[in-house]
């Protein structure tokens, strides 16, 4: 599914990845996990296509399809999906509107033909039904004056709702309480069918004990130092990430 | 869009020499406006609009039209400079062509009561007027009326040269009379349109709503006419515990026009005035040479204690459009409300001025007033002068102000296209959201989904420019 060799990409001048190398099969979960300040943000920001941060060296490919020359929403159309740790806040435009406007450029994208009105409202009652969601979520304008767990919870739907192949969940836990964590991780669960591939980023173990990864990585200065079962994230909850210092050298 | 296509009756050619005022205008030759002040013809007019007009005309002589020095028409002087020489029609003799309709010239049809004028000439075939209770009717057929006297002083005596010649050289508006406890279920829907080039036009537009009446009042002004002036003056007092609400829409998209609207509001005792402004220029124009001016002066006082004010506005510039906004709020006695939020998007080289003025005076404790002004730009060559001014001389009150600048948010940007959608629809809709906010607050449906339309496709006109240029 996902591809990533010798990943070198700065921001502003400086390099935060520095040869990260990652392969990630249909239908796994893997976590990345890390300090801050490790390259986790910037990685799934690359492989977004946020033009801020530049490639300077190796590859990100999608089922062999190299990314680097895609824009952001081309890239959505190949299949990406970043979950944003800041889900930003869009004044004046309604979660509904812009999932259509969003589904529809995701079809013309691949070649098919709009959803109307009728089938697309179809598809948010049950995404909605799906993640238990309020129905007025979508009324409203995106995030705008949306809780922590609100937004977080809206970007779930909105995965739900464009069906990505690749979801990249950067910090969906951070600011969450237990309650919306658990909200959150079921949303995520729900969406896991064996074919659906996720990188889910995080700082704390604590995101999964709720969505239980197949592989765990640990990012060090822009590389992946270490590489593990699940046990890997329970073992740095422990030890701590000095653990992995020591590990390493 | 409403599929209603009223066509304009073919009116009789002499029937405006007939009007008032101006009966010298007959044989009409272009003139500056100096010029038809001194052949002032107000024969047959009741004698204290006969001496208003003369006052105003000396009033005009001693005053001029602004200049530079005056610091609330400093950006707009490039633009009206020379006007006090440059020759006008003041009426017209030529017939309404019948092939037109309004529908074309942009002009929603909102259903309830309707008064058309067009180049200055009420068209009575067009509108339908009430004189039963309510009254909504021509005001030159009112003016045997001698309470009109007072009701057409401008309080504050900040008339300007364009005030005083309104005065001088009105020749038609409306005048809606609403008495107390009338609530009006129908929309007042108040139509101008300028066709001819070279004419000079002044409506006046004089509206009372009496004590606890209601009444949503809409004004469309279009000017297609190049070399044209459009100076028009409104008047509207808000009675006690009443609620207006005035919904304005001025489109400029001739070339070397100038539209200019005085709105002067009075809000007594728990009234409500409720305004919303759309102020448009001329997109369609690319060329270098000089555009639209279109500018508007509100100006409300707060007369009653709990009156309350609320105005948005949205102003649209491209090219090389000039668009001034203006407010002034007056807080003269305690416990009174003003909010204000005026947004811009302007493109090409478009200029614009929102200059919000708020005074609480010394009596006016426990005013609370609040003022946003924000504005997208466009292009490089965009430009938008805000000035927020707040004078304050009561002590316990609450005031803020804000004003921003700027383009639009790359974060949002990224975001939505993360979700797939490209670059140009992504700009689109954060624009339009942008200025929904204030097309929302109209509560007319039809005028509101008019307004809705009219931004988008003034949007997209403006999306395609910027698709030229580099």
């Amino acid at each position: 599914m996902l591809s990533i060799q010798n990943l070198h990409a700065s921001v502003a001048g400086t390099e935060i990845l520095k040869g990260l190398n990652l392969e990630v099969k249909p239908g796994e979960v893997h976590a990345i996990m890390g300090r801050n300040g490790s390259g986790k943000s910037t990685l799934a920001n690359v492989i977004a296509g946020r033009s801020d941060y530049e490639v300077t060296e190796g590859d990100i490919r999608l089922n062999d399809k190299s990314l680097l020359d895609l824009a952001p929403d081309a890239r959505a159309g190949e299949g990406i999906f970043l979950g944003f740790q800041y889900p930003v806040e869009i004044p004046g435009v309604k979660t509904s509107y812009f999932l259509k406007a969003a589904v529809n450029a995701l079809r013309k994208y691949r070649g098919q033909e709009p959803l109307d009105a009728f089938d697309f409202m179809e598809i948010l009652k049950e995404k909605t039904e799906l993640l238990e969601l309020d129905e007025s979520l979508r009324s409203r304008s995106l995030n705008e004056g949306f809780s922590g767990g609100e937004k977080k919870r809206n970007e779930i739907f909105q995965m739900a709702v464009l069906e990505p192949k690749l979801c990249i969940l950067d910090e969906t836990d951070s600011g969450l309480d237990i309650d919306a964590l658990k909200l959150v991780a079921n949303g995520v669960n729900s969406l896991r069918d064996g074919v659906r591939s996720m990188i889910v980023i995080t700082h704390y173990q604590r995101l999964l004990d709720y969505i239980v990864p197949d592989v765990v990585h640990v990012l060090q200065d822009g590389r992946i130092v270490k590489t593990g079962g699940p046990e890997l994230a329970l073992e740095l909850e422990k030890h701590g990430y000095d653990w992995v210092d020591g590990g390493a050298a | 869009m409403s599929a209603t296509h009223l066509e304009l009756a073919v009116k009789d050619g002499g029937e405006s020499c007939k009007s008032k005022g101006l009966r010298a205008g007959c044989e009409q030759q272009p003139r500056p406006l100096a010029a038809w002040l001194a052949v002032l013809d107000t024969e047959g007019e009741p004698k204290w609009l006969a001496n208003a007009r003369r006052n105003a005309s000396t009033a005009f002589a001693q005053v001029g039209l602004p200049t530079r020095k005056n610091e609330e028409w400093r950006y707009s002087e490039p633009r009206i400079r020379g006007l006090e020489s440059a020759s006008f029609n003041v009426t017209t003799t030529a017939a309404i062509p019948a092939g037109i309709n309004l529908t074309d010239l942009g002009i929603p049809m909102l259903g309830g009561r309707t008064m058309v004028f067009v180049d200055g000439d009420f068209v009575p075939s067009l509108s339908s007027p009430l004189a039963d209770g309510v009254q909504l009717l021509p005001l030159a057929g009112a003016l045997a009326d001698d309470s009109l006297q007072a009701r057409l002083s401008l309080t504050g005596g900040q008339e300007t040269g364009f005030d005083l010649l309104n005065t001088a050289l009105f020749k038609d508006g409306v005048l809606v009379d609403v008495p107390k406890n009338v609530d009006v279920s129908e929309v007042f829907h108040l139509i101008f349109v300028n066709r001819i080039p070279g004419m000079a036009t002044h409506p006046r537009v004089l509206v009372r709503l009496g004590a606890n009446s209601r009444l949503h009042l809409i004004e469309s002004r279009v000017c297609t006419a190049d070399e044209s002036l459009s100076n028009s003056v409104t008047q509207l007092q808000v009675g006690p515990g009443a609620t207006l609400h005035h919904v304005a829409t001025l489109e400029g998209s001739a070339g070397n026009s100038r539209q200019l609207e005085h709105i002067a509001v009075s809000v007594a005792a728990d009234g409500r005035f409720r305004s919303n402004l759309t102020v448009i220029g001329s997109s369609e124009s690319e060329s270098e040479g000089p555009s639209a001016l279109v500018r508007v002066d509100l100006d409300v006082d707060l007369v009653g204690e709990g009156a309350e004010c609320t105005l948005e506005g949205l102003y649209l510039g491209a090219a090389n459009d000039h668009i001034d906004c203006h407010t002034r709020i007056d807080h003269r006695v305690p416990c009174c409300t003003s909010r204000q939020l005026y947004k811009g998007i302007l493109a090409g080289k478009a200029k614009a001025v929102f200059n919000g003025k708020v005074l609480v005076h010394v009596d006016a404790q426990h005013s609370q007033a609040q003022q946003s002004n924000k504005n997208l730009l466009l292009s490089e060559g965009a430009l938008v002068n805000t000035k927020p001014q707040l004078e304050i001389w009561a002590d316990d009150v609450q005031c803020a102000h804000g004003a921003t600048v700027g383009r639009l948010d790359e974060d949002a940007l990224f975001y939505m296209q993360s979700r797939g959608l490209p670059k140009t629809e992504a700009r689109k809709l954060l624009r339009v959201a942008f200025a929904n906010e204030i097309c929302s607050g109209v509560r007319s449906n039809p005028m509101r989904a008019h307004l809705e339309e009219v931004l988008a496709s003034w949007l997209s006109r403006v999306d395609a420019s910027l698709a030229v240029t580099p």
